[in-house]
């Protein structure tokens, strides 16, 4: 074997549900054996094969050494078991896992951090944590702390550090194992951009300097940008494993829903209808307009709208956070309208999705819709005018707000507010 | 790996090749993986130690106060009431030199017991030798009952007894009282990721066995005919020696070392099932 991972027929199997051997109470135990003291109370594959699922289903793949793989599905498609079995933290149920080298996972940062412990006790416990040796922590301990710039604030617990603080700390420790394959588990979403700027710095450092790595993320963007190779995972099995442009450009075809509104909620509001148009009296002042109509289930307090515009990159370009005051109340059977006008600026061309989320009193979340698409910005006739949608981040793009209610109810509030 | 600018990686074929397939059953105990890893295991130490002594307002008055406080209930309820026996040593002197060994094997036995449920995050997040979570909770009781010793020290000066060449013996049975300690915490560790409610189980069961050793009683205080039952309880030997090693009793080398190779076989036992339900950790915990 020359390649640093060869994965051969791995599987995984997890039960559904809760049977008298997994995290169950003791006591339930002692029942069932004074209920039935001589059946033996050992998993047998067959009666409880109903609760059974594959997480993870004969999936063969191999990474060359030194290559950069990214890990793309949608949430329970298998990412973080393939995670869990290559760390081994979980054992296969079938399979092979066969790597050469030192495999470090950063599965999640800060493992094991104490609140207690200072910056630096918590830099050697952590480092132990991850198999590092103590003189070994010692060498690096210097580069860690100024990766993560905490200097003055070594010999401090990190129970007084900033969350910000913290994580920088946890991610350096990890960064500076130096291992021979390296997994990364989306602790890149954690602190602000700047730091996660820098985490990608280190990454690709990494992935220059010769270390194999594999890279679960959400953001396309992220995953693009930093590997070569993608493994598409759906349902547990391995749909494509190949070039990242490929593998994004499918997972993305499959997930783009029908443009029914679909989500979830807690029954109190559903929405029902949402239609947008675009607005562009020029290329740098797109204004986008839309409207959304919802059924009121039961009586509100003030109810509104908070939503997410990204583009099908996975970016987040506008997000509008509506406030309270422009929250409207109305009787259960109430239809109610909310108006919008987003001046977007710019737009890319390409396709955008949106997410809602309706809000009532002070902040519960009643309903809340997957991405919906929203509308598509065609791309201008001389295509080399068009602009790519990764260079067009609008974060504080102004919203003008509007609702009212349509029948039955009291319209208390016709909020105008920016963004 | 930017630390190795200008250094070649090793060729991939000198890299030393890892391999995961499915374990069905029983599992060896991976000592040289654990011999691996001992830093971790004094990392884990040192963390419980810190922790126990730094956030406590009582510091390590605490691993005082435990013991003399319950010296001083004992004293008057079995001492003075009870007029239990004391081997002709001054009651107190007799009980605090029992309940020293004594509060650290249930201490070990009880944090070993939630050390897993309790590292679930590290567990469920990170790999490394999970033995050592339970097995690194002897550390922080070993410092309170050394320093709980110097009260030893210092009440049987006030008491005028003197340790002799029995003394010899202590290492012996601070060893036998980890391992059972061990074994025990350990197993039920595993148990109780499992069945979580086991744990409430466990406070009773250190209290009873409590009764059944040779803590706030000597041994002779059993009829002759009955005594053999008293060391089929590994802890009567370590705690009888712990006494006989402080205060200069006779030591049976005998008890000391078949409890020894009892204790040996629980802490075997213990780590083996541990081992044994380790796989499934992950995906219950």
């Amino acid at each position: 074997m020359t390649n640093a991972i060869e994965i051969r027929g791995l599987s995984k199997q997890y039960r559904l549900g809760r049977g008298v051997t997994a995290h169950g109470d003791f006591r339930e135990l002692l029942a069932s054996w004074f209920r039935s003291p001589l059946r033996r109370r050992v998993r047998s594959e067959s009666s409880a094969s109903v609760d059974l699922f594959w997480a993870l289903n004969d999936v063969s793949f191999s990474v060359e050494r030194g290559q950069a793989v990214g890990v793309i599905g949608k949430n329970g498609a298998g990412k973080s078991t393939l995670l869990k079995l290559l760390c081994r933290i979980a054992t296969p149920t079938r399979g092979e896992i066969e790597y050469r080298g030192r495999m470090a996972g950063l599965l999640e940062v800060g493992t094991g951090f104490h609140p207690e412990l200072t910056g630096r006790e918590n830099v050697f416990l952590n480092g132990a944590i991850l198999g590092m040796k103590r003189r070994e922590i010692q060498e690096k301990l210097d580069r860690i702390v100024e990766f993560a710039e905490v200097e003055n604030f070594l010999d401090t617990p990190v129970k007084r550090y900033s969350s910000g603080m913290l994580v920088r700390l946890a991610f350096s420790v990890s960064a500076h194992i130096e291992p021979d394959i390296l997994i990364v588990d989306e602790v890149l979403a954690v602190g602000d951009v700047a730091f996660q700027r820098k985490c990608l710095r280190k990454l690709r450092e990494l992935v220059e300097g010769g270390t194999t790595v594999l890279f679960v993320s959400h953001s396309m963007d992220t995953v693009q940008s930093l590997t070569s190779k993608c493994l598409y995972l759906e349902f547990g099995e391995l749909k494509y494993y190949g070039d990242t442009p490929r593998a994004i450009d499918l997972y993305l075809a499959a997930n783009r829903s029908d443009g029914s509104i679909t989500g979830y909620g807690d029954g109190r509001v559903t929405i029902t209808h949402l239609e947008a148009e675009l607005d562009a009296a020029n290329r740098d002042s797109m204004d986008i307009r839309m409207t959304v109509r919802c059924h009121l289930q039961r009586d509100v307090e003030v109810f509104r709208l908070d939503f997410s515009i990204e583009n099908d990159r996975g970016i987040e370009l506008i997000h509008y956070m509506a406030p309270p005051e422009t929250g409207i109340e109305g009787a259960a059977g109430t239809e109610v309208e909310f108006r919008y006008r987003v001046a977007a600026g710019p737009l890319g061309s390409g396709e955008y999705l949106i997410t809602l989320s309706g809000y009532v009193n002070r902040g519960d979340l009643v309903t809340q819709t997957n991405k919906i698409p929203l509308l598509t910005v065609p791309r201008p006739v001389d295509q080399y005018g068009g602009l790519s949608q990764r260079i067009r981040p609008m974060l504080n793009a102004p919203v003008h707000s509007e609702a009212r209610v349509l029948s039955d109810g009291i319209l208390t509030q016709a909020g105008i507010g920016p963004a | 790996m930017s630390g190795s600018a200008g250094i070649s990686p090793p060729p991939t074929e000198s890299l030393p090749v890892t391999v995961i397939r499915p374990v069905e059953g029983w599992r060896r105990i991976d000592f040289a993986e654990l011999w691996d890893y001992r830093e971790l295991f004094w990392a884990l130490c040192r963390r419980d130690i810190k922790v126990r002594y730094r956030q406590t307002v009582l510091g390590a008055s605490w691993a005082i106060l435990q013991p003399l406080v319950s010296m001083l209930i004992f004293t008057v309820i079995f001492g003075r009431l009870a007029n239990i026996p004391s081997e002709g040593y001054p009651y107190p002197v007799f009980v605090f030199s029992g309940l020293l060994p004594w509060m650290f094997f249930s201490t070990v036995v009880s944090s070993g017991s939630a050390a897993t449920v309790g590292s679930a995050q590290m567990v469920s997040k990170i790999y490394f030798p999970r033995l050592l979570v339970p097995l690194s909770s002897v550390g922080s009781p070993f410092v309170d009952l050394a320093i709980a010793s110097v009260i030893l020290v210092l009440l049987m000066a006030l008491y005028g007894v003197s340790p002799g060449a029995s003394l010899v013996f202590l290492p012996l049975c601070l060893v036998g009282m980890a391992l059972v300690a061990l074994g025990i915490g350990t197993a039920i560790s595993a148990i109780t990721v499992s069945y979580r409610d086991f744990r409430f189980v466990v406070p009773f069961m250190v209290q009873i066995w409590m009764y059944i050793t040779p803590v706030v009683y000597p041994p002779s205080f059993i009829p002759e005919s009955w005594r053999w039952l008293l060391y089929l309880n590994p802890m009567t030997g370590f705690v009888d020696g712990f006494r006989a090693a402080f205060l200069d009793k006779p030591v049976s080398i005998a008890v000391l070392l078949i409890s020894l190779v009892y204790a040996s076989a629980i802490f075997y036992v213990g780590l083996k099932y541990y081992r044994k339900v380790e796989q499934r950790f992950a995906d219950v915990i």
